[in-house]
């Protein structure tokens, strides 16, 4: 009996001293660092993943460059899409890894809760993604700065296009969540602006692969539109565009926000994703340096829309630590505010909200399974035309 | 004899302490090797004991014999958690969270563990607690201290709702109408103009007490203590009225009601049991703790949207007490804090984080598929 | 009238997507008496499998030297025998040990599962986390019928749901495997006193059960055209339900509960104003509504009546 129980209280004792014995000699090479959070789990993870390998790159590339005066260290963390996940993970990167600053999120309502925590710590963060005007335009913040694109400018851009080729019935698709309901009071906005006329409005969840019915119902409306917009991400916006063509709806023009500007909705949408146009992020070529940079990593991952976005926050982050040093986390959030900062985006500069206003916004139109820039296509010339009812 | 009683207590402190100890280092380990080494070797360690007779005899029979010595080492560790952690504000509010899901899942556990009714609507509930306090707050001003008992009354009344259509119902049928509820409450919650939509409700204020806000720094005994460890306690206070409230219940009529409608359904309505009304307590039980637990979510991040009641947590909270041991309610407040530790310690595998997790889970029910701590059989004295 | 003979047949075939799912629910409770819950994440796995195949036959130069419908069947029969194989395997590992434990012990260590498999897609597949495009395994000719829109490969898809539902049907009752996991559904203790191995028997069950849903999957796959790592876990839910509004353990009973949820949901989106987002919702009060003026389903529980 005696014997168990020291054997018992031994095991316990030994693997706490080799916890302890771990914790003394794990010491870290000073390093700024510098936080990244984004969904790298659940159904963003493919935005969040590119999103976290194009800061990544950014911190490899400054390291390795050497000419910065500090090094670099990037730490990571997965709001899986989940609010109180977010207020975790922003708590543990202010208060244990003492980020000097951090790029953030996809989602919306996760930016929403987490300004409150970084405000609290101080620290500055800057969005490459989430949509909301809330983030920026309601408390603001002297931390928030969001490079993400403006979607108000957005929307606008999009409607004018259109219109201007004569599409003035549209019937609006929005996924319900924080993004397609964005998008939803964005673009209704724009097109009362410019006098189109909305013929009918229905929210989608995401998730939803039968987009059918509520495509026959667009069908069978008297009048018809001449162009659907939809609202979301690129798995729905493939899908119905799949569906349209299934149904015989190839009169009808299909039209999106930067929510699919990615070459996975021509791969997911084949043949069908033919004659799309959309507002689109920056086109960033293949040849370019960040592609080329980017490829070279060899990460897993495709940089989706969302890379070059997470590429410049970060590198503006660095930029700015490099200038004032990470301690004097005011001056940086200062600092960054007042940046203009020429990067893969183009020109980034904010508003006095912390908002970017341009983000490089292209006008794009699917072309041989390829997101190819309007005046650039075949499309622009009167080579090939668009869908016309 | 006083020899051997100090012996044996002295055991009894130690292996508590180590036992502290290994919490204290899965707490603030970060390496992913480390912490998997406590998960796996505290899991391998609880399957020594179990096979392991005699070890498991002794350290029963020293539990039973001293347990109020234990208890009050136990209680005093969980106090005084802040104080050792007072650097760390993120442990802090992890611990919070813990405590937030202990709430649900001991409510869960009153129907679950004691009348094997499978609820998964624990998500409905607790998000009908935090949009009620959320929404009297933002729009009307009303005080945390009136919103907390009104919350658990609105979630209760909405337990009691659900609970009806469920006299006639059995098992899978159950859980599918609690599924279907639950999906319902979330897509409501989602899609309706006035609870904010998919952006939720932000802005909801701090609480305070006569003048001191949560939102404050709390001192004591000289240390001061970030403004998280105000809600750790205020959860650890909820989690005290629960513990009793279900000491109470297993002890009374109520909770032997509940474990014959659990053996044998038929049998206890013969014995004049009333297990209509029986079950719809269950139900609102567990409703009222949940919407408690939702109030004061609400109130301590300030900001709630449809996501944090998605059916994923109505299923984590299942996985907690079935994973803590069903019935028992100290186990099911050990299996709610690992599994909301553990996928925290997780993130530092990133994109692996809910793989590895749910291989957790699975090893753990394979290793212990009675739970951590099984349900102990009722001592009729 | 139109528009409501395309939404008609825009319901049957989504009813028949998870008619698909549900019986496969049917068959596991009727005869074991357990809710697989990782159940749809085996029919994406399903969909994936061929993907895989696929894109072998392709590397591999194959589909140039054979007709196309040999090597598609070789793909199809190859996926779904590797399902049924991995069914097997998940049984082993994540239901046989909780034999003797509680039922809910199985449902949660099944949600655990299903987790696993959908983040293993997601993480181990190239760009799991994104959709990918299924690949074109049945005659794509469309042909119009006025203003309604056909295509060969929705008779197909519907031809050979009908097909299997009532093969399985013949298999439980016509059988001699069939009579087995009939016996063992209604008393295993008896039936191996009769000779029937319960384990082996268990192992069937799961083997075919996990072969429908890959067959489930490569349907889905073909009727939408994209897949994606996430697609099993709402509609593991849909056919749950699908399976225990009808009655659990009851054929019939899941022909009509897919028929309900497709009808139900289809309707709801096409017809009311501002009714899509609540789809689910309404598809599931009737599911509520039914369950609680039929508690034992729509056509009762019944351990697999004769055809």
């Amino acid at each position: 009996m005696k014997f168990v129980k020291v054997i018992f209280v031994g095991i316990i004792i030994g693997t706490l001293a080799f916890g302890a014995f771990e914790l003394s000699i794990a010491g870290e090479k000073p390093a700024v660092k510098i936080g990244f959070i984004g969904p790298l789990t659940g159904p963003n993870a493919a935005f969040g993943l590119g999103a976290r390998n194009g800061a990544d790159l950014a911190v490899k590339e400054t390291n390795k460059r050497g000419d910065a005066p500090y090094q670099y260290k990037l730490v990571v963390m997965d709001d899986a899409s989940d609010p109180s996940v977010g207020v975790s993970v922003a708590t543990k990167l202010c208060t244990v890894d003492k980020v000097a600053a951090a790029t953030t999120h996809f989602n919306s309502p996760v930016g929403l809760a987490t300004i409150h925590v970084f405000h609290r710590y101080k620290t500055p963060q800057v969005f490459w993604g989430t949509i909301h005007p809330d983030i920026t335009y309601k408390d603001n913040f002297p931390e928030v700065t969001r490079i993400a694109a403006n979607t108000i400018v957005e929307h606008a851009r999009l409607s004018n296009f259109i219109l201007k080729r004569g599409y003035k019935s549209w019937s609006i698709l929005y996924d319900t969540t924080s993004y397609g309901n964005s998008c939803f009071n964005t673009v209704k906005n724009a097109l009362a602006k410019v006098g189109a006329k909305i013929i009918s409005a229905d929210g989608v969840p995401v998730g939803t692969t039968d987009f059918r019915p509520i495509l026959s119902k667009i069908k069978a409306l008297n009048p018809g539109p001449n162009v659907i917009y939809f609202g979301g991400l690129v798995t729905e916006a493939a899908l119905i565009k799949r569906q349209m063509a299934e149904m015989g709806m190839t009169d009808l023009l299909y039209v999106g926000a930067t929510g699919f500007d990615s070459e996975t909705f021509n791969k997911a949408a084949g043949a069908d994703a033919e004659g799309t146009v959309i507002v689109g992020k920056k086109s960033i070529g293949k040849d370019s340096p960040f592609v080329k940079a980017y490829n070279s990593q060899g990460y897993k991952e495709y940089y989706e829309a969302t890379g070059p976005y997470a590429y410049d926050a970060t590198n503006m982050i660095i930029a700015a630590i490099n200038k004032v040093g990470p301690t004097d986390q005011a001056a940086l959030a200062k600092t960054i505010r007042e940046m203009q900062y020429e990067g893969v985006l183009g020109l980034t500069k904010f508003d006095k909200f912390g908002q970017t206003e341009t983000g490089g916004l292209t006008m794009k139109v699917s072309q041989g399974s390829k997101w190819i820039p309007w005046e650039q296509s075949e499309y622009a010339t009167d080579a090939k035309s668009l869908p016309k009812k | 004899m006083v020899k051997k009683h100090f012996g044996d207590i002295g055991l009894l402190f130690l292996l508590q302490t180590v036992f502290f100890g290994l919490i204290m280092v899965f707490l603030i380990v970060e390496k992913i090797v480390l912490v998997l080494s406590v998960i796996f070797g505290t899991i391998f360690i609880s399957f020594l004991i179990v096979k392991l007779k005699p070890v498991n005899q002794f350290l029963q029979s020293l539990f039973n014999k001293y347990k109020k010595v234990a208890l009050c080492w136990g209680v005093l560790f969980i106090l005084v958690l802040p104080l050792l952690l007072h650097e760390s504000p993120y442990l802090i509010h992890m611990l919070f969270m813990a405590g937030l899901y202990a709430v649900l899942a001991i409510g869960l556990d009153f129907q679950v563990g004691s009348t094997h009714l499978v609820n998964f609507a624990t998500a409905a509930d607790y998000g009908i607690g935090a949009y009620t306090a959320a929404l009297l707050a933002v729009n009307f001003g009303w005080s945390f201290w009136v919103l907390l008992p009104l919350s658990g009354l609105a979630a209760a009344l909405f337990g009691f709702l659900l609970g009806l259509p469920t006299m006639k119902t059995k098992t899978y049928y159950l859980s599918l109408v609690t599924i279907a509820v639950g999906l319902i409450i979330y897509l409501l919650l989602n899609n309706l103009s006035w609870t904010g939509g998919p952006n939720g409700i932000a802005g909801i204020p701090l609480p305070s007490i006569g003048g001191f806000s949560f939102g404050s720094v709390l001192n004591i005994f000289g240390l001061e203590l970030p403004f998280q460890a105000n809600f750790y306690y205020l959860i650890l206070a909820i989690l005290l009225v629960e513990f009793i409230v279900a000491r109470r219940l297993y002890n009374s009529l109520i909770g032997l009601s509940w474990n014959a409608i659990r053996d044998d359904e038929i049998a206890a309505q013969c014995q004049g049991i009333n297990v209509t009304s029986s079950k719809i307590m269950a139900f609102y039980t567990n409703a009222f703790f949940d919407g408690l637990a939702g109030a004061i979510y609400a109130f301590s991040v300030g900001f709630i949207s449809p996501e944090n009641f998605a059916f994923m947590l109505s299923v984590i909270v299942i996985t907690m007490v079935i994973i803590g041991g069903m019935g028992n309610t100290t186990g099911v407040i050990f299996g709610a804090t690992i599994m909301t530790l553990i996928p925290e310690k997780f993130q530092v595998v990133q994109s692996y984080r809910l793989w590895l997790f749910a291989i957790v889970i699975l090893v753990m029910l394979l290793v212990r598929p009675k739970g951590l701590f099984p349900q102990k059989i009722r001592q009729y004295s | 009238m139109v528009h409501f003979l395309e939404v008609l047949f825009i319901a049957l075939m989504l009813s028949s997507t998870y008619i698909l799912i549900a019986v496969g629910f049917t068959l596991f409770f009727g005869a074991i008496d357990i809710v697989q819950f990782a159940h749809g994440d085996v029919a994406m796995l399903g969909a994936f499998i061929s993907i895989i195949f696929y894109g072998l036959v392709e590397v591999s130069g194959i589909s140039n030297i054979l007709p196309p419908w040999i090597w598609i069947l070789v793909i199809i029969i190859g996926s779904l025998l590797i399902t049924g194989a991995l069914g097997v395997v998940f049984e082993r590992v994540v239901v046989k040990p909780f034999r003797r434990s509680p039922l809910l012990m199985v449902l949660v260590a099944t949600v655990a599962l299903g987790i696993i498999v959908r983040e293993s897609v997601r993480l181990f597949y190239p760009e799991g986390s994104n959709p990918q495009v299924f690949p074109v395994f049945f005659p794509q000719a469309g042909f119009r019928i006025g203003p309604l829109y056909f295509k060969a490969e929705h008779f197909i898809i519907l031809a050979i749901s009908i097909f299997l539902i009532f093969g399985l049907m013949i298999f439980i009752n016509k059988t001699k495997m069939g009579l087995a996991i009939r016996a063992i559904s209604q008393n295993r203790e008896a039936a191996s006193l009769m000779g029937i191995n319960p384990d082996i028997t268990i192992m069937a069950t799961f083997f075919t059960g996990s072969l429908l849903a890959g067959i489930a999957g490569v349907l889905i796959g073909s009727y939408y055209d994209v897949v994606k790592f996430d697609i099993g876990l709402m509609g593991g839910i849909k056919g749950f339900s699908a399976a225990v509004v009808g009655g659990l353990g009851n054929f019939q009973g899941a022909i009509l509960g897919g028929l309900t949820l497709g009808v139900v949901e289809t309707f709801a989106s096409a017809y009311i104003p501002g009714g899509m987002p609540y789809k689910d919702v309404f598809a599931f009060i009737i599911v509520i509504f039914f369950l609680v003026f039929r508690p034992s389903g729509l056509l009762g529980e019944r351990a697999f009546e004769k055809v």
